[in-house]
């Protein structure tokens, strides 16, 4: 259960509650569907978690979207005033009395009104509680993935039949989208990119399918160097560090997760692996990593 | 900046750096955007534009905040993508660059405002092609698919909310749960099967370059608009009408809230949880904002000029008996305001 690994790597950094803005966070702790909006947002508390009561509070005005196993009194009413906000958060049982409060973000603002609602409190570093629980995945998110990369592969096909067809930048990128749609996913992880390099045409989707990402990149006739991507997947096995797989690598689950170079691998990771042309989703193994997306043809 | 007795701004937000720089962000889900962000650092004189690493990490705050060494003097930043960049940054106590970028924001260029109205076009004519689709039997994600294609096609650079196709109930009862005792709006698409005698509200907004549209209105599924909803649909003009009124240089935020009531036999026509008008630029919806619960104090210190945009949104509601809600986009103009929106209100005109 991701709750209870959330409230384990929190007891392991001594954390008594988090404070998260970033969806992806929220999210992996509560299971709930928001409404989705593209792009960054600064950071404001729109998930609280409270280790001692092992309890997840969300901020939304309606349960529609909201797991069963958080019940109503566990929601809070957004607000245009921060400092309302934050007053709500702090009324939530547990926020007040705690030492450590981690944050995913922070903004001058909600700095100060954090300082005042929570004098006692020291903000510390809550995304590295949230990346140590999101790190490996269970059997249940890797089913999850795998359907998402099912729909990146139709929006794939749909893409590359456009391309085929010579159809301009605009027409691809939409059949792409219209397909994702069709499949009952409406949210991308990023718009369908169109790269052209002389005769060569690349496309990269990526679909959030409820809330997991998957992401490919294929290339018409095919990409200059495949076999640097195979090379590339090869490397992904436990123990080998990211700096030592010799291809663009970051971490998927909720959306993109970031891998420092020197992040070394563990069974259980799912990492989105490309090289110039080409992209596919693997799962890291103690031996031969799984590819997630289908084999390039 | 100088008004704010501030030197350099630091804008790591990326509708903050659009603004600033002119430079867009690609449309992406949020860690992406956040973890490929860039980051501007903004003086009087000059504007930077650095794609630091990922900011979560020690390293690349502490080598972001080396760069801004270079720029000597009172320094403000609008957020911080991570505790790591707010230790970093200690040293130089940064003051909250949301006040000046409110003041910046409030009034758009010549530029800027076609910007919107581009975005807005293109969200107007990818409706063209959905609306014979609201019909009994379809999927609201089949009206998703027919947007994409179509705002694809005519040149959007990427889809800002997960468009909204929210059937309502006639009874606030009869919906989900809320807060507020008010309908849960907006609701994203479900793959729900659309029937004879659902009412649709609807909430789209793309991007186009950097900017935003914000695009609403009322449908009804296989049937025409009843006497009671063409009532409260001319309720909706009267109130669009008396916002429009009052929305001229000099007015404040707070004005347009107060007509909104008054053309509304006294009650809020918005949804308690939002507003009865926003903003929109690089946000769908963004400052200023009139009606929220900030309250009279905050938004009668708002003051329209020339080059404000508003999205005006009343909705409408008869518990019991539904309502209409859509969203016009205006411009305020040196004498009053000017629309940006230019859609058909069918099925109700």
């Amino acid at each position: 259960m991701s709750k209870e690994a959330v409230l384990e790597e929190m007891a392991r950094q001594a954390i008594d509650v988090l404070l998260l803005g970033r969806e992806g966070n929220a999210r992996y702790v509560s299971g709930a569907r928001r409404l989705f909006l593209a792009g960054e947002r600064a950071f404001a508390p729109g998930c609280v978690v409270v280790r001692d009561h092992a309890a997840v509070h969300l901020l939304s005005a309606t349960d529609f979207g909201i797991p069963e196993g958080i019940p109503r009194h566990n929601l809070y009413a957004p607000s245009w005033n921060p400092a309302t906000l934050v007053g709500r958060v702090a009324a939530i049982p547990g926020v007040a009395p705690a030492n450590r409060v981690g944050v995913d973000g922070l903004t001058p603002l909600f700095e100060a009104l954090l300082a005042s609602s929570l004098p006692g409190a020291e903000l510390v570093d809550a995304e590295a509680v949230m990346r140590a629980a999101r790190r490996t995945k269970s059997a249940e998110e890797l089913a999850l993935i795998r359907a998402a990369a099912a729909v990146a592969e139709a929006m794939m096909t749909a893409a590359l039949d456009a391309v085929r067809a010579g159809a301009p930048d605009g027409t691809i990128k939409g059949v792409a989208m219209q397909a994702m749609a069709a499949s009952g996913v409406t949210t991308a992880a990023f718009e369908p990119r169109i790269d052209r390099n002389g005769g060569r045409v690349s496309v990269a989707v990526g679909v959030l399918r409820e809330g997991w990402e998957a992401d490919l990149t294929r290339t018409v006739p095919g990409p200059v160097r495949p076999e640097e991507l195979t090379a590339g997947i090869a490397r992904c096995r436990a123990g080998a560090a990211v700096a030592e797989i010799g291809a663009h690598v970051h971490g998927i689950g909720l959306g993109y997760e970031v891998l420092p170079p020197s992040a070394v691998l563990e069974p259980g990771m799912v990492l989105s692996v490309g090289t110039d042309g080409a992209r596919d989703v693997v799962l890291v193994r103690e031996d031969v990593p799984e590819l997630l997306t289908a084999p390039r043809s | 900046m100088g008004a704010h007795g501030v030197d350099v701004v630091v804008l790591c937000g990326e509708n903050n750096v659009t603004y600033a720089t002119g430079e867009p962000a690609p449309s992406q889900e949020p860690a992406r955007a956040g973890a490929t962000r860039k980051v501007a650092i903004i003086t009087p004189t000059d504007a930077r534009l650095i794609s630091p690493p990922p900011l979560d990490f020690e390293e690349a705050a502490q080598d972001l905040a080396a760069a801004i060494t270079d720029y000597p003097g009172t320094l403000a930043i609008d957020e911080y993508p991570s505790l790591a960049l707010r230790r970093a940054l200690a040293p130089r106590s940064p003051a909250d660059a949301g006040p000046l970028l409110r003041s910046a924001k409030l009034v758009k260029t010549s530029a800027e405002i076609e910007a919107i109205r581009r975005a807005q076009r293109i969200n107007e004519r990818a409706m063209d092609d959905v609306l014979p689709l609201v019909k009994p039997g379809l999927r609201d994600t089949d009206l998703t698919a027919a947007f994409f294609r179509r705002i694809f096609e005519l040149g959007a650079t990427g889809n800002t909310v997960d468009p909204i196709w929210n059937v309502v109930p006639s009874s606030v009862a009869d919906g989900p749960f809320t807060l507020t005792g008010h309908l849960p709006f907006p609701l994203p698409a479900s793959g729900r099967v659309l029937e004879k005698g659902d009412v649709i509200l609807n909430d789209t907004g793309i991007d186009v370059d950097g900017w935003a549209s914000d695009f609403g209105r009322t449908w009804c599924v296989g049937f025409e608009p009843k006497a009671r909803q063409r009532s409260q649909f001319r309720r909706y003009l009267d109130i669009v009408g008396a916002c429009r009124e009052v929305i001229k240089p000099g007015a404040t935020a707070w004005d347009v809230a107060v007509a909104a009531r008054q053309a509304n036999s006294g009650q809020p026509p918005w949804f308690p949880h939002l507003y009865v008008a926003h903003g929109i630029g690089t946000e769908s919806a963004e400052l200023p904002f009139c009606g929220t619960d900030l309250g009279e104090e905050v938004e009668s210190q708002v003051v329209l000029a020339p080059g404000t945009v508003l999205v005006l949104e009343p909705v409408v509601w008869e518990d019991g008996h539904g309502g209409y809600r859509a969203e016009e986009v205006v411009v305020v103009t040196e004498g009053g305001c000017e629309r940006l929106t230019d859609y058909p209100h069918a099925p109700y005109e």
